[in-house]
């Protein structure tokens, strides 16, 4: 996975100052979260459906190896072939064989974390296949040669006249030379050029909601039908998923899907569901012949018995990066990640390393929005601290910060040096504030971080402690 | 082997042995136990039409209520209007209908040939959230359900159910179709700004005839 | 000390090392309020950080010491008081786990979290304080994180401030972090400052003359950015707006 969030500081400080991207992160936080808020409200039983989603993932942690072979076992039956990826090269590379054995020149592709995590589109159009991404978002940010900046609205970062700009630049040499100005046209437009697409693929790729145990089934959850264009039009079938995703059965499915929609956008339920059980049975109609499923590990078993394996419950519904208020000040971009927000903090140092995902779990107030709304009730800042140990221990993290905490705890523990140091603390800023003015605007060092943009409360001469002991 | 190297790499972090793992994880698929399922789902039949109209209603779906099987031809010019391009499927075509009173044209289905509507019927209904739930199978190609330009469905009352394990064990009775998809609405996208826009790929209308007897 | 009064009504203030170090008189507002709904009021005078930074900052050994030390400073109180969801929070759900693999101080952290008190819970639950003060205008409230996430703080700051006379008028985002965060607000500037952007925003949205807090942390950080900007809004702890007026 390329990961790389060493520029985050820099990247962060951009994003703040973009207009478009303020007014792209106002939309999704205050829409989203009023809408997740709504759906809630409307279901008396959403709280005892976490508890119980997050009960089922538990188990399925708990006894992954079993649950996967059960499902392997129901995918072979039905006629289906499952691979399985250590690391996102062997998944790129199962995937690019079975493209090479149906002759595949054209990749329709569904939308999937797990596909851009491996890096999967670059990988096929190395080797001469073209593959086009139908999910809306993810076909405007591949034409404009981007990542994707949300989990499941990847273009949310642009607005309209950024997607007409690039229609009218890419589909022109198609014969559409009209500049369009509506959502409506634009999303019509991108329906005709890439129904095309669907009738014309000799593979379709997908990724996978959830996996079903009993019967080999794979769930796959979209509003905008491609995902079922995709998967039963080419003759050939890829499902690309991680070895989280199982679930025990169809009733455990239909937990998950209740909790879904409603935490994502507040949709009491996605517009397509589909569960899909291998490949085209004798005399059906349409489908694909040969039906193959890549299941990912790619680091996530590393993470199974450590203070991270709850991160394994995550189900991707974007709920917590659509409350975060980091997220929504830097978009995903900054993150340097295809997992971005709450849950690509804790993901992210996961499955590469704390070295490379540093600043992911450090850039957050532990405010706990994220934990408060997430369908799965994943302790997302507990892990972040669990990180911050992790990247301290690996002296990873600033020397500046490692020495000044533990100055801090020498201190604390020794209360009347801790006295005499912040007496003199307090008096070197009062002397920047020269005894008069009951505001700094000005502090050395790290601190000059906190007046560029705000003053200080100019700390009275004495503590409360020294002042109530006077009084006794 | 990478399938051993997975398997390996996850075992070396379970707690437990293999044996046991695999007879908890039996156990627990061979209950298909429900879990909570929310009031809305569990409704007695004679609230359910409502119900379903109701939710479909907010996800821009609509309905209209038949008396007989035999007034779906109507309905379906008097949703389209006459002359327009239909392509109906095996399952309401072997019902014998009477087409011949309306001014439909009808296509064939093919997967580049137009058509303006498919008339199709489904395997079940659930009225917690307005849902259909369609299959592909012998004649029933998936893929035409979302190459029309709207969608109309054929759902008998009686198999109106109240929520998505009526449907599970409905469909487990039998062999499971290859592909079953929950409806629920017309296909749309919200990757522009935020805003609803519907037909992004499927049917930019969706339209179910309840039929009563 | 004398046992004048019996000892199930002495309450142990631990003013949290800002309220301490930067604005002591919140710490006097405190111990009148207390005072003031019939308790004793002790302020163990070696108190100094409950360990937050440390926690927060990777440095889990570090904060281990610092809460077995104030586990051990605060054991011999019946009930320990706290102006600070964050602190309190600390005492009260991180030390408990933190300490959860100590054989010694498990037990102890856990006995000591059933008596730690953030203020409002305090007074609203244990003492049911109506308060003497009287006040006039209106406020908004601001829910500091950890108070209202870790501890479940809502409605408590508001039926205070509500008995004492003041209308509370709601922002629309009164829930939102203002982007203190402890050492965040320094390591990530330019985040911070986006997210107190937008919580100055919607306080002066309310029209309220005064926002309030129970959080030292936070209301620094919104009085700093009011200030900074020439709002005329001040940024109080509600125990400053609640205190009985001092007679000097």
């Amino acid at each position: 996975m390329d990961v790389d969030s060493r520029k985050f500081i820099e990247l962060s400080a951009t994003a703040v100052r973009n207009e478009s991207l303020k007014t792209s992160m106002g939309l999704l936080g205050a829409g989203l979260s009023m809408r997740r808020a709504q759906a809630k409200a409307g279901l008396a039983e959403f709280d005892a459906l976490r508890d119980e989603a997050r009960d089922i993932k538990n188990d399925v942690l708990a006894n992954l190896d079993a649950y996967l072979e059960a499902f392997e076992a129901q995918v072979t039956r039905q006629g289906g072939v499952v691979h399985w990826a250590s690391t996102d090269e062997e998944a790129r590379d199962a995937i690019l064989a079975i493209c090479r054995d149906a002759d595949a020149r054209t990749v329709t592709k569904s939308k999937s974390m797990v596909t851009e995590e491996i890096e999967l589109v670059p990988h096929l159009e190395a080797h001469g296949i073209t593959a086009v991404e139908t999910d809306l978002g993810e076909y405007i940010i591949q034409l404009r040669r981007e990542r994707p900046s949300h989990i499941i609205a990847p273009a949310i970062h642009l607005n309209k006249d950024e997607v007409s700009e690039t229609f009218f630049e890419h589909h022109r040499k198609l014969g559409y030379n009209e500049r369009l100005t509506e959502r409506a046209d634009l999303v019509g437009e991108a329906r005709h050029v890439l129904r095309d697409k669907f009738l014309g693929a000799d593979v379709g790729i997908s990724g996978a909601n959830f996996l079903i145990a009993e019967s080999g089934t794979v769930v796959l959850v979209t509003n905008e039908g491609n995902a079922e264009l995709t998967t039963s039009l080419p003759k050939t079938h890829i499902v690309v998923t991680g070895i989280e995703k199982v679930v025990p059965t169809f009733e455990d499915a239909a937990t998950f899907i209740r909790l879904l929609g409603r935490s994502a956008a507040g949709m009491e339920i996605s517009q397509y569901t589909s569960f899909i059980t291998g490949p085209a049975r004798e005399g059906d109609a349409d489908g694909p012949r040969n039906f193959h499923v890549v299941l990912v590990d790619n680091g996530r078993s590393r993470m199974i018995g450590t203070e991270f394996q709850d991160m394994l419950r995550c189900i991707r519904c974007s709920a917590c990066l659509n409350h975060c208020p980091v997220y929504l000040s830097v978009g995903g971009h900054a993150y340097g990640s295809v997992y971005n927000g709450p849950m690509g903090a804790v993901l992210t140092p996961g499955l590469s390393s704390i070295g490379d995902a540093g600043h992911l779990p450090n850039a957050s107030t532990f405010c706990g929005k994220c934990e408060e709304v997430c369908p799965v009730r994943i302790p997302l800042p507990r892990m972040m601290r669990a990180w911050r140990n992790r990247e301290s221990e690996a002296k990873l993290n600033p020397v500046g910060m490692r020495w000044g905490l533990r100055g801090w705890q020498w201190l604390a523990t020794h209360p009347r040096l801790y006295r005499l140091a912040t007496r003199l603390g307090i008096g070197v800023l009062r002397r920047i504030a020269r005894g008069d003015s009951s505001y700094l605007s000005h502090m050395p060092l790290a601190a000059g971080n906190w007046t560029r943009d705000r003053d200080f409360p100019t700390p009275s001469p004495t503590s409360f402690v020294a002042q109530w002991e006077d009084k006794l | 082997m990478s399938r051993e190297r997975v398997l390996t790499d996850i075992r070396s972090r379970l707690a437990g042995d293999t044996k046991a793992r695999h007879d908890a994880a039996v156990a627990r698929i061979g209950a298909r136990r429900r879990n909570t399922v929310p009031e809305r789902a569990s409704r007695a039949a004679e609230a359910r039409v409502a119900q379903f109209e109701e939710m479909l209603a907010r996800v821009k779906g609509t309905t209209a209520r038949l008396a007989r099987l035999s007034d779906v031809p109507a309905a379906v010019q008097q949703y389209l209007g006459e002359g327009a391009r239909v392509c109906v499927d095996a399952e309401i075509d072997a019902l014998a209908l009477p087409w011949q009173d309306t001014r439909l044209t009808h296509v064939p289905w093919a997967p580049k040939t137009g058509f303006d509507c498919i008339v199709s019927g489904c395997v079940a209904g659930a009225a917690e959230t307005g849902t259909i739930a369609i299959s592909s199978g012998i004649d029933a190609p998936l893929s035409r359900a979302f190459l029309g330009e709207s969608h109309i469905v054929v759902l008998p009352s009686a198999r109106l159910f109240g929520g998505y394990e009526d449907i599970f064990d409905l469909v487990r009775q039998g062999d499971l179709p290859r592909h079953l998809t929950f409806v629920s609405g017309p296909s749309c996208t919200g990757d522009i700004e935020m805003i609803m826009e519907y037909g992004a790929h499927g049917p930019r209308a969706l339209h179910v005839l309840i039929i009563d007897s | 000390m004398s046992e004048e009064k019996p000892r199930r009504r002495e309450v142990a203030l631990f003013a949290t090392c800002l309220v301490d170090l930067v604005r002591p008189d919140i710490g006097f507002d405190v111990a009148r309020l207390v005072l003031d709904a019939g308790f004793k009021v002790v302020v163990p005078p070696l108190q100094t950080c409950c360990g937050q930074p440390n926690y927060n900052g990777g440095d889990k050994s570090g904060a281990m010491a610092m809460a077995r030390r104030n586990i051990d400073l605060l054991m011999p109180y019946e009930y320990v008081v706290v102006p600070s969801g964050s602190c309190g929070g600390m005492i009260a759900h991180h030390y408990p786990e933190l300490l959860s693999g100590d054989t010694v101080y498990a037990g102890r952290a856990r006995r000591l979290a059933e008596r730690v008190y953030e203020l409002s819970r305090f007074l609203v639950d244990v003492a049911d304080y109506q308060p003497s003060r009287r006040l006039e205008g209106t406020v908004t409230y601001h829910d500091a994180c950890a108070g209202l996430r870790e501890l479940g703080i809502k409605s408590g700051p508001r039926t205070l401030l509500e008995r004492a006379g003041a209308q509370v008028v709601e922002s629309g985002q009164a829930e939102a972090c203002c982007g203190f965060g402890g050492t965040f607000c320094i390591k990530y500037p330019d985040i911070s400052n986006a997210m107190l952007e937008r919580k100055v925003a919607d306080i002066e949205a309310t029209g309220a003359a005064t926002v309030v807090a129970g959080e030292l942390g936070c209301l620094m950080n919104i009085e700093g950015k009011l200030h900074r900007t020439g709002r005329p809004i001040a940024a109080r702890h509600f125990a400053q707006l609640l205190a009985p007026e001092q007679k000097s």
